[in-house]
């Protein structure tokens, strides 16, 4: 898949994988809290991702526990994932920085971070 | 670790408590069934922990949007998403092409109609037609010109990546279809045109199906329009040779496009397929197998001719209301028989393919 093709859920998942391994419920809670609970990932494009994702090796299976007689599959994000994760951040960034620059020069006044003390431009 | 996957921060999880969780845990074992028995063998256990721990407390019956999901998943990995089987994969190539194959018969076919159709009626404004009021006119010209807009439009979406815009149009075709087949049609099950739908029903499943958003990217587009500028070309100078041979320059344009209409909508194509069928099978059963079930639908035509024949009436066996006006009118036995043909072109690619597969190396 390449860059401009890969959805904001998955850029998220990517994300929630960066400081380090989590298994599948950590990630759906790691996501809704980087979307401030606006993604709320369910079971199955979970797993659509996280089999896309290994495949393309940006993820890989980090470790296998048992906790109160359940499996948690822990993953964890790999070099090449890291790499498409940064190319995509970086891309959004600067699409970011010209949106917010233009509606500055429109007179717009933008909320939150991106506001008047922001500095996303 | 917690539940959360984080280290250092044990936490309870609300659905173990209680014979709630177990009653829950077995419907979600019920739900998980949905998925191929493979994968659920891979993913299963993993599965259940993330469903319990996000289930909240109390919760004794999976949601509608968890079941949606995993419903989803699961029709997926049958039509060859990453982490489905070689066999999933398969199926998810065939109906690929399948659905393209099919949007661009009908896309030409359509759109061969509704150009001549218009081509005529320009070069024979009549009276009547000059009376027609406006909105007549704008609702013939649409009915003539969106089938095969919407058909060649959801071949190139699908083609080059616009996987919902190409959906979208492949469902909407078949509701167009359906729409016009309940409007004209009383015996729906034995005719023409039911053939129709279920063709365009066909290509709109399978379209919905195999394109979904992780199934892989189709495979050299640019390879796709040139075979389908090739095939026009095919198309239109077989008619056109037919034309020049068997019609007299004086012939009424109404009648050469009707006659032109007739070899595209009857012999033509089958042929085509037939041998583009044919010519694949020793590479890979994946072609023959997404023609074969692209004509499948067609044979609901073959009854009715069977029953007009065994009524007596001969003249009419090879004569459908969709296709009577035809120079050929043979579609059930060119349907048949190209069926025939593809049936057995993957039978023996299957076999090939197997032979292959159990043959031990010298």
């Amino acid at each position: 898949m390449n860059t401009s093709t890969r959805t904001e859920q998955v850029f998220l998942i990517l994300t929630a994988l960066v400081d380090q391994p989590r298994h599948g419920y950590g990630i759906v809670q790691e996501v809704a809290r980087l979307s401030n609970g606006q993604t709320q990932l369910k079971v199955g494009t979970l797993y659509g991702a996280l089999d896309r994702l290994t495949g393309e090796g940006l993820l890989a299976p980090d470790r296998d526990e048992i906790e109160g007689g359940r499996l948690r599959r822990y993953y964890r994000l790999t070099e090449q994932g890291a790499a498409a994760l940064a190319e995509d951040a970086e891309r959004l960034a600067a699409h970011a920085a010209v949106a917010t620059r233009r509606l500055r020069d429109r007179g717009v006044s933008l909320p939150g971070k991106l506001g008047p003390a922001g500095g996303a431009a | 670790m917690n539940k959360n996957g984080e280290a250092g921060m044990d936490d309870e999880r609300p659905a173990d408590i209680g014979a709630g969780a177990d009653v829950l845990e077995a419907r979600y074992r019920r739900m998980l069934m949905l998925l191929p028995a493979a994968y659920r063998e891979h993913r299963g256990e993993e599965m259940i922990s993330t469903l319990l721990d996000g289930a909240p407390e109390g919760r004794r019956w999976p949601s509608v949007a968890e079941l949606a999901s995993l419903a989803a998943l699961a029709m997926r990995l049958r039509v060859g998403a990453q982490g489905g089987t070689r066999r999933a994969i398969a199926v998810g190539e065939v109906l690929r092409r399948t659905a393209l194959t099919g949007l661009l018969a009908l896309g030409l076919w359509t759109g061969w109609n509704g150009v001549a159709s218009l081509v005529v009626a320009w070069l024979n404004r009549s009276y009547e037609m000059r009376a027609l009021p406006a909105s007549t006119l704008a609702s013939w010209i649409a009915s003539d010109t969106l089938p095969p807009l919407d058909y060649l439009g959801a071949f190139v979406a699908l083609l080059v990546g616009w996987r919902r815009l190409g959906r979208f149009l492949a469902v909407a075709q078949a509701g167009f279809i359906g729409f016009a087949v309940t409007r004209h049609d009383s015996f729906l099950v034995l005719s023409d045109r039911m053939a129709v739908f279920a063709v365009s029903l066909l290509i709109a499943v399978a379209a919905g199906s195999a394109f979904h958003r992780e199934a892989p990217r189709m495979p050299v587009p640019r390879r796709w329009l040139i075979s389908a500028a090739g095939l026009t070309g095919i198309i239109l100078a077989v008619s056109g040779v037919y034309a020049a041979l068997a019609f007299p320059p004086s012939a009424p344009d109404v009648q050469l496009a009707e006659e032109i209409a007739g070899v595209v909508g009857g012999p033509l194509v089958p042929v085509l397929a037939a041998l583009f069928g044919l010519a694949r099978a020793r590479r890979s059963p994946i072609w023959p197998a997404a023609l074969l079930t692209l004509g499948a639908p067609g044979l609901l035509i073959v009854p009715r001719a069977v029953i007009i024949y065994a009524q007596g009436k001969y003249e009419n066996v090879f004569v459908g209301d969709l296709f009577s006006r035809s120079l050929w009118p043979g579609m059930p036995v060119y349907v048949l028989a190209t069926e025939v043909v593809l049936a057995a072109a993957l039978g023996w690619s299957l076999y090939r393919s197997r032979r292959r597969a159990t043959a031990v190396p010298a």
